[in-house]
């Protein structure tokens, strides 16, 4: 989300227990093979043994690449609150681009789009920080007129691209 | 009600077609922009489809694009970002 | 037609609406990063209306659920998705998706 390219190798920086890698893999194999189970629509029990080894394989190489990439997730409930505002956020961006869009093609208007910055904490590497960060990101870059591209760690701040800036008021994050 | 689902397909096939004009002859971040859309708007066909025809196998599709469609879009985004 | 088909109708109706208004702004927008924007509409917002669509029309079902999963993946994925691509076309474009930092930052950079 910041630095290095995407997809650099990372030196894993915490020592994760074993019994919390195990932990992880059997949440990863219940998760798997629900997605089995629903997708198979079948409860025999030698499509369920090949749904099991099937799972088997999935949840080890999640876990795997999750250790791998040094990412570990841990939520906290006051984070998901602001999501409820996302639909109306989502409704009124839509109509934002739309109106852009119906102002390019009938008066050749283009959008008065630009790159800004926010204020946004960075915060640290820990799980919780990796979570934060990622769900800021991913929450920022739901409603249609706004993405973000990071958080930049030197200056906390947020660089996202709107397709209308100035429409509204810039956000405390 | 099989006929709407049929007609909403057929309606976004082609409502695609701007978004294929700019795959083919833009310029190649764009290109990859039309590419994402053009997968969105074939898993909702899929969907559509198999939704008005009801035929069990069809159903599969659409989630093994949507989960494709997110890994492809991440390799083109990671190959467009470092080699080309 | 009852009143399932009515509604059911009307919000393919939107989402058929949604991805062609859409794909217009693909073809129209001036450069990659407008374009990107017209992609959330289609991967998130019409598969929404789809999803309401088919729930109206068939309720919960088995095979209505897989529908429900692939629209829920790309609804949850997207986000991720764009920010991926934006931040690639950044790169690929400025060198580094942050902004210049030689001599005062400014607050808001616009485009060319």
């Amino acid at each position: 989300m910041t630095g290095p390219l995407a997809g650099e190798p990372r030196e894993p920086k915490q020592d994760v227990p074993v019994v919390r890698r195990v932990g992880s893999w059997l949440v990863w194999w219940v998760l798997m093979m629900s997605f089995w189970v629903m997708l198979d629509d079948s409860v025999n029990t030698d499509e369920l043994l090949a749904g099991a080894g099937a799972a088997v394989l999935a949840a080890t190489l999640a876990e795997l690449v999750t250790y791998q990439a040094a990412s570990r997730f841990r939520m906290r409930i006051e984070w998901v609150v602001p999501a409820l505002r996302l639909p109306g956020q989502v409704a009124r961006d839509t109509v934002t681009v739309y109106a852009a869009l119906w102002r390019c093609l009938t008066r050749g208007e283009q959008p008065p789009s630009a790159f800004l910055e926010l204020p946004a904490r960075f915060g640290d590497d820990s799980p919780e920080g990796v979570t934060r960060r990622t769900l800021l990101i991913g929450g920022t870059s739901v409603a249609p007129n706004t993405f973000a591209l990071g958080i930049d760690k030197d200056t906390d701040v947020m660089v996202v691209h709107r397709l209308v800036a100035g429409n509204s008021a810039e956000e405390e994050t | 009600m099989v006929m709407g689902f049929v007609v909403a397909a057929i309606a976004m096939l082609i409502a695609v077609i701007p978004a294929g004009i700019v795959l083919c002859r833009g310029e190649l971040a764009a290109s990859v922009v039309a590419y994402e859309f053009i997968a969105a708007v074939i898993v909702m066909v899929l969907a559509l489809l198999a939704q008005a025809f009801r035929r069990s196998s069809e159903f599969e599709l659409p989630v093994l694009l949507a989960v494709l469609m997110y890994g492809s879009g991440l390799v083109f985004v990671r190959v467009m970002e470092r080699w080309l | 037609m009852n009143v399932q088909d009515i509604v059911s109708g009307i919000l393919l109706g939107l989402a058929v609406l949604i991805v062609a208004g859409a794909s217009v702004g693909v073809l129209v927008m001036r450069d990659a990063y407008q374009k990107l924007h017209f992609v959330t509409p289609a991967a998130l917002v019409a598969p929404v209306l789809v999803a309401l669509a088919v729930l109206a029309q068939v309720g919960v079902y088995e095979n209505a659920g897989e529908t429900f999963l692939a629209l829920l993946f790309m609804i949850i994925a997207g986000p991720f998705l764009s920010h991926a691509t934006m931040r690639a076309i950044r790169v690929r474009e400025k060198g580094d998706w942050r902004p210049d930092r030689s001599g005062k930052a400014p607050a808001e950079e616009k485009e060319q």
